[in-house]
C-alpha cells in the first residue's frame, strides 16, 4: 500500500507535499500559508491528499471515525506506518513527518483563512474518494450549561493565524497555581515565528 | 541530557505522565533538599494546598522529564527549574519535533528559534496591574472550584497526593493534580471535561527535587550571537478609557490590560487577560481588522479561541476554558463610546 494514495487522482508532486505537511504542521510563513489556502481551493488533487492526510490520521487515532469509512483502514495505516521507510508518493514527505502527521493529532480544516471544526456528523457516511472542499467554517457548539462536554479531542482545525493570539496570551496569562512553564509546553510545537 | 550536580534521582521513565508543576511547601524551599522536611501534606487546607503549589512553582529547585498529552498527541520537553532567592530561573527544551528552547529568567522569556537564527523576547507578567501576578487571591479559587483531598500515588517514583478541583459550574473545567507533599511540587496536572474526560495531561516522566543546579543546564544549547533579537512594544492602556465594555465571567478578574503588536508588524490589538486562579482568557481587540466570516472557533485540548465581528474591530477571545465560555465572553464585547 502506498502510504499516501487512495484514489487514482495524480500524484501531487514531492514539494508540493512537502509544502502540505509543512503547513499541516503549522511551519509556513504567513504569506506561503496564505499561498497553500488558496491551493487548495483550487488544486483538487492537493485538496484530496489533505483529505487523505486527515482521514488516515483520524482513523489512527479514532476506531470510530474509521469505521465510519472503511474498516480495514485503520489496519493499511498502520501497515504502512510500520514498513520502513514509509512510501509516501515518490520519496518526497519523510517516514518522520508523516507519523506525526497520522499519530499527532494535528487535522486541519481550511477555508478562506478561518477557523473549522470537523464534526463527526460531517464525516459520517462519507466515503474516501470525493475530494469536497475541506470542512465548512463553523462556530463550535461547545458546550452548554448542564449539557455533556464538547468531545475533548474533538478534530479540531488547527489555524497558525490564530498563534499570534495564543502566544500572546499565555505571555500574560502565567497567574494563580499553574505554573508558567505549562503554557510553553503546551505550545511547544508552535511554528518558527 | 546533562543531569548533575542534583539530588534525589527518580526514574519512571515510561507513560505520558507530563506536566511538572511545582508547588512548594508554604515556605520557601529555595534549594533545600526537599527530602529533609516533614511531611506537612496531610494536614494542610484547601487554601494551603493552593498556596503550597503556587510558591513551590516558583521557588522549588527540580529537573526532569516532561511528557504532554492532548488525545493522541504525545511529546516529551526537559525542563530545568532554578530558584536563586530572588527570582526563578528556568530552561525548558522541546525534546520531539523542532529543537527550540525557552529560557526565562523572571518575568522575561527568551524563546529561541534555532532554525531562524532568531531569539523572541517575551515580557512576562510584569505589565500586571491587578492582582499582581503571584499574589492572586486563591481565597477566592475555592468560590468557583470545590476542592478534595485524594489517595496517594506515584508518579515519576515518587509518592503524590492527589487532589481534584472540580468547577462549580460549567464556565471552567476541573483540574486533578499530582503534588509531591513534601516540596509542593505539581508531579502531573489533568485538565477534566464535564464528562470526567481527561482533555490534556501533563507529567513528569523523571524529576530529581531540590539540591543544587549547575548554571551551565539554564544556558541556550546554542550560541545566539549574530541571532535576531525580536521584541514586541507593548504598554499599558485601559480598554474601557478606549470605549471598550467586556464582561467576565463570575470569578474571573482582570490580570492586566495592554495595547501590542501581535505580529511583526505594526498593527496594534488591545489585549485584556482574566483569570479564575486557574483558567486565564485573553480577549483582543483589533480595531481596523476584517473578520472573513461572521464569527469563527477553535478548540484544542483545553484551549479554545472564538472570534468574532464588533462593528470594525475584530475581537478574539483565547484561553484554557470550555468553547462556551470563551464565546461568552466574545459575546459580552461591546464598543459604548469613545472618550
Amino acid at each position: 500500500m502506498n502510504a499516501t494514495r487512495r484514489t487514482d487522482r495524480p500524484i501531487p508532486a514531492d514539494a508540493d507535499l512537502e509544502q502540505l505537511s509543512a503547513w499541516l504542521d503549522g511551519e509556513l510563513e504567513p504569506d506561503v500559508d496564505a499561498v497553500m489556502l488558496d491551493r487548495l481551493k483550487t488544486d483538487p488533487d492537493l485538496r484530496a491528499q489533505f483529505e487523505w492526510f486527515n482521514l488516515a490520521g483520524d482513523a489512527l487515532r479514532s476506531h470510530e471515525v474509521a469505521a465510519c469509512h472503511r474498516p480495514q483502514l485503520v489496519e493499511q495505516v498502520r501497515r504502512a506506518l510500520d514498513s520502513e521507510p514509509v512510501r509516501v508518493a515518490p520519496g518526497a514527505l519523510s517516514a518522520s513527518r508523516l507519523r506525526r502527521h497520522l499519530v499527532a493529532g494535528i487535522t486541519v480544516a481550511a477555508a478562506a483563512g478561518v477557523l473549522a471544526v470537523v464534526a463527526l456528523p460531517q464525516l459520517r457516511g462519507t466515503d474516501l474518494a470525493p475530494a469536497t472542499p475541506a470542512a465548512a467554517p463553523m462556530a463550535v457548539a461547545g458546550r452548554l450549561p448542564g449539557a455533556p462536554a464538547a468531545a475533548p479531542n474533538a478534530l479540531a482545525a488547527r489555524s497558525p493565524q490564530l498563534d499570534a493570539y495564543f502566544r500572546a496570551h499565555r505571555e500574560l496569562a502565567t497567574n494563580g497555581v499553574m505554573p508558567s512553564a505549562a503554557a510553553y509546553i503546551r505550545m511547544s510545537t508552535e511554528p518558527d515565528r | 541530557m546533562r543531569q548533575h550536580g542534583l539530588e534525589r534521582p527518580h526514574w519512571l521513565g515510561a507513560l505520558l505522565l507530563g506536566t511538572a508543576f511545582c508547588f512548594g511547601g508554604p515556605a520557601a524551599r529555595g534549594d533545600e533538599t526537599a527530602g529533609a522536611a516533614p511531611r506537612p501534606g496531610v494536614a494542610r487546607s484547601p487554601v494551603q494546598w493552593l498556596q503550597a503549589i503556587r510558591a513551590a512553582a516558583q521557588r522549588t529547585n527540580y529537573t526532569g522529564t516532561i511528557v504532554y498529552q492532548r488525545g493522541d498527541e504525545v511529546r516529551s520537553s526537559r525542563i530545568v527549574h532554578f530558584f536563586d532567592g530572588t527570582a526563578a530561573r528556568e530552561r525548558v527544551q522541546t525534546l520531539d519535533g523542532r529543537p527550540r528552547e525557552f529560557i526565562r529568567q523572571g518575568d522575561e522569556v527568551q524563546c529561541l528559534y534555532p532554525k531562524l537564527h532568531r531569539v523572541v523576547i517575551e515580557q512576562t507578567g510584569g505589565r500586571a496591574t491587578f492582582p499582581a501576578l503571584g499574589q492572586f487571591d486563591l481565597g477566592r479559587v475555592l468560590e468557583h472550584y470545590v476542592l478534595t483531598v485524594g489517595d496517594v500515588e506515584r508518579v515519576a517514583g515518587l509518592e503524590c497526593r492527589v487532589l481534584q478541583l472540580m468547577p462549580r459550574d460549567a464556565l471552567r473545567y476541573g483540574y486533578k493534580l499530582w503534588v509531591e507533599p513534601d516540596s509542593g511540587l505539581l508531579l502531573k496536572t489533568q485538565v477534566v471535561g464535564g464528562d470526567d474526560s481527561v482533555i490534556e495531561q501533563i507529567a513528569f516522566s523523571d524529576v530529581r527535587v531540590g539540591g543544587s543546579i549547575d548554571p551551565a543546564q539554564l544556558r541556550p544549547s546554542w550560541s545566539t550571537a549574530g541571532w535576531e533579537v525580536v521584541r514586541h512594544a507593548s504598554h499599558q492602556t485601559e480598554l474601557s478609557r478606549q470605549g471598550w465594555s467586556i464582561t467576565a465571567p463570575e470569578g474571573f478578574q482582570m490580570l492586566t490590560q495592554v495595547e501590542r503588536n501581535l505580529r511583526n508588524d505594526s498593527h496594534a490589538a488591545l489585549q485584556a487577560v482574566y483569570s479564575d486562579g486557574l483558567a486565564t482568557v485573553s480577549v483582543f481587540i483589533e480595531p481596523g481588522a476584517v473578520l472573513a466570516e461572521p464569527e469563527a472557533a477553535q478548540h484544542r485540548g483545553p484551549s479554545s479561541a472564538f472570534m468574532r465581528q464588533v462593528g470594525d474591530a475584530r475581537v478574539t477571545v483565547v484561553g484554557e476554558v470550555p468553547p462556551t465560555t470563551a464565546r461568552s465572553i466574545a459575546e459580552s464585547v461591546r464598543f459604548v463610546a469613545s472618550h
